[in-house]
Parts: C-alpha cells; sequence; structure tokens
C-alpha cells in the first residue's frame, strides 16, 4: 500500500518498492546504462 | 564523548546508527548480506576449480546452502549487532525484487502452463492443510488461534501468511510467534531434506520446483530449497509457490470472517478492499515482465542480464534466511506447536509429493 505521511513524505509498501526497483532496472537495461551484468 | 571500553563502543554505534537517517540505517546490514551471499558464491567456485585442478569429483554444493550455513553461524555464534538489523531485514526485499526480475525467464505461455496446473494442486494443498493442522492442533490441545494462525501458515505462505492473519484474526503475540517460529523451523529443515529426496526419486526440475512451491511455506525457503537442486527448479518453485501466495487474501479473509462471526477478530469492511489489500502486489511486477518478455520487449543480452540481476537480488535473500534463523530462539518456543507442526508438515509434503508425482505423469511435466 502507498500511504501519504507527514511533510509530504510517502511511505510505499515492500511488494510495491520491489516493483518499482524492478522498473527501474528494467529501464536502465533497456537503455543501455546497466548491460553485460556479471554472475 | 568518543567510546573508551568495547561495551561503550557498541553502544556508541547502536546509537550513533540511531541518528542516521533510515536509508543508511539499512547500509551495515545490507554489506553484510552481500559479504555473507557473496562468500557462499566464492566458496562453490573454490570447491569447483579445486576439484578442477586435481582432478578430483567434488559433490557440487550450491552458494545458495553456503550462504545460508554461513549466515547460521554467524546469528548462532557472534549474533547480529543492532547495528546490522535493519539492513539484515532487507532480504524481503530483495526476495521479492528477485521474483519480478525473474519473469523475465518465464513466457506467459509456461505461466499459464504451469499456473493452471499448479492452481488445481494448490486448492487440494490448501484444503488439506487447513483440514490437517485443526484436527491435529485439536488433538494437541493447542489454542483455537494458534491452530488458525498454523493453518494459515501451512496452508498459504508462512511468515507473510501468519503476519496478515494476525492482524485480521487479533491473535496474541505469543501464538503468532509460536506459528512463525514452527514454520521457519520445519523450513529450515526442508532446505537439506527436500532436494535429497527429490534426488533419490529422479524427480524432474519442473515436477522438483512445483513439489517444492507447494510444500514449503515460506517464500525464501521455497526458492532456496528450489534453487538448491538447479536453477530451472528454483524458478518452478517461485512460480509455484507465487501461485500458492496470490491465495493468501482468499484464506485470511475466511478466517477473519470465522473469527468475527465468534466476536473475537475485527470487523471487515469492503472484502474487495480486504482482498486487494491483502493481494501480494510483487506478482503483478512478476506478470508484466513476464507479458514484456514474451512480447519481444528484450534482446537476449537484456534477458542474460535481467536474469544475473535476478541473482544477486536472491544471493542477499539466501544469506538473510541464514542470518535471521535465531536456533536457540526456536528452540525456547516449546514442543507441541513444533510436533504438530512436523507432522503436519509431513503429511503436507506426502500429500504434495503424490499429487505432483501424479500431475508430472499425467501433464509430463
Amino acid at each position: 500500500m502507498i500511504t501519504a505521511v507527514r511533510g509530504g513524505l510517502v511511505r510505499i509498501s515492500i511488494d510495491w518498492l520491489a516493483v518499482l526497483a524492478a522498473a527501474a532496472a528494467v529501464l536502465l537495461i533497456k537503455v543501455g546504462i546497466l548491460s553485460g551484468i556479471p554472475w | 564523548m568518543p567510546p573508551e571500553t568495547r561495551t561503550d563502543t557498541l553502544a556508541y554505534s547502536v546509537d550513533a546508527a540511531r541518528q542516521l537517517p533510515r536509508w543508511a540505517q539499512l547500509i551495515p546490514g545490507t554489506l553484510l548480506l552481500a559479504v555473507v551471499g557473496f562468500a557462499g558464491k566464492v566458496t562453490e567456485q573454490s570447491i569447483a576449480d579445486y576439484g578442477r585442478s586435481h582432478h578430483l569429483t567434488l559433490p557440487n554444493i550450491e552458494y545458495v546452502l553456503w550462504a545460508i550455513i554461513f549466515g547460521l553461524v554467524v546469528s548462532n555464534t557472534v549474533g547480529i549487532p543492532a547495528i546490522f538489523r535493519a539492513g539484515v531485514d532487507t532480504y524481503e526485499f530483495w526476495l521479492k525484487t528477485g521474483i519480478v526480475l525473474l519473469g523475465v525467464r518465464f513466457l506467459l505461455g509456461d505461466v499459464m502452463k504451469l499456473g493452471g496446473v499448479s492452481l488445481v494442486c494448490v486448492a487440494i494443498e490448501l484444503s488439506a492443510a487447513i483440514v490437517l493442522m485443526t484436527a491435529l492442533g485439536r488433538a494437541f490441545g493447542l489454542s483455537p488461534k494458534l491452530i488458525s494462525l498454523l493453518s494459515i501458515g501451512s496452508s498459504v505462505c508462512g511468515v507473510s501468511a501468519i503476519i496478515a492473519a494476525k492482524g485480521a484474526i487479533d491473535a496474541d503475540d505469543e501464538d503468532a510467534s509460536y506459528a512463525m517460529a514452527a514454520i521457519l523451523a520445519l523450513g529450515a529443515v526442508s532446505l537439506f531434506v527436500f532436494p535429497l529426496i527429490g534426488r533419490a526419486l529422479g524427480m524432474s526440475d519442473h515436477a522438483y520446483g512445483l513439489w517444492v512451491g507447494l510444500a514449503v511455506d515460506n517464500t525464501a525457503e521455497a526458492t532456496a530449497a528450489g534453487a538448491l537442486y538447479s536453477d530451472a527448479a528454483g524458478r518452478f518453485a517461485v512460480l509455484a509457490k507465487t501461485a500458492r501466495n496470490a491465495t493468501i487474501g482468499f484464506v485470511v479473509l475466511g478466517y477473519a470472517w470465522y473469527w468475527v462471526k465468534q466476536n473475537q477478530g475485527r470487523a471487515i469492511g469492503s472484502k474487495a478492499a480486504f482482498l486487494w489489500q491483502k493481494f501480494p502486489k510483487f506478482v503483478l511486477g512478476f506478470l508484466v515482465i513476464s507479458a514484456m518478455a514474451t512480447a519481444g520487449a528484450f534482446t537476449k543480452g537484456q534477458v542474460a542480464d535481467l536474469a544475473n540481476l535476478s541473482r544477486w537480488a536472491f544471493l542477499l535473500t539466501f544469506a538473510g534466511v541464514g542470518l535471521r534463523t535465531d536456533v536457540r530462539e526456536l528452540m525456547k518456543q516449546g514442543w507441541r506447536p513444533l510436533v504438530v507442526g512436523v507432522v503436519g508438515e509431513c503429511a503436507i509434503a506426502g500429500l504434495t509429493l503424490v499429487m505432483v508425482l501424479v500431475a508430472a505423469r499425467r501433464f509430463a511435466l
């Protein structure tokens, strides 16, 4: 759940945070900023 | 004033950590997850390199198990100093991020196929687990709310389901810790036992992954038990477990409704809002990335990059599984809930194994 809290900050659940982090990773990889990630 | 003794140093560092902004408090523990997880990966590679250079056939013990063992050793010997705890708790974030990114390795057709078989198995597993845990709990004289929590934990998704249900049915903290301890203790055992059974029965990656996803209750342990078998088994375990997680809202709603009828639960407003509130939202991210992969939105290199990022996220998760398991705490929880948990979980594992073996033969999994 995304909740607005004092001071205009937003508190976000771990589920949504994980989705946002994954979306950011997809974006960075799609535009080529992140590439050749080793394992 | 600067610290003078070791105790002063610890107190000083904890106080100093508390004064830091929230994001900065996460750094030490997250680094600890990375160090423990990476040590596991280096150990796996070092053993394999040693075997190759000395022409020895050594058993391949995956980094997953090393990361968990190293984490267990740290948490149960020196313990986790307070400064690391906030960061170690991020293991759940890494788990969910890893699952969302894992969507890139599933085409939607695979998700639908396994999802369909899984959903039928999940429905059977859910009903059997609830009936079995309730009967066992009553036979051992456990409190009704502890029985509810154990049933929810063993039928759906371990700790998350217990936490969700605790609020919904107004259960005591003590009952919730009992139920979580039983689920976590059994999850830890499953990491060692399930791969052995899978290998002994010669199960395919697909069938083994489905079994683990159905029988292991906590998502982190299910992911680890699957990955211990093989990379592919790990992916199928995550998919089956995710299908099970998606039912959390319905099961918790059912129990909340039951306890409201008994005048011992919290009143529920809109059922749709309740279901949405309990639904694991990261599943949506997994499906979106899977849909993008199906539509050909990623090149081969981009798929490899996203899959590798997912592996790094899981590496931190597996370290967290070991680091947050306190064996002494588990021993303190008393024997009765553990007996109910052990007997119930063994029965569920046996039942789901038979179900998966039948499904594997019928659907060529």
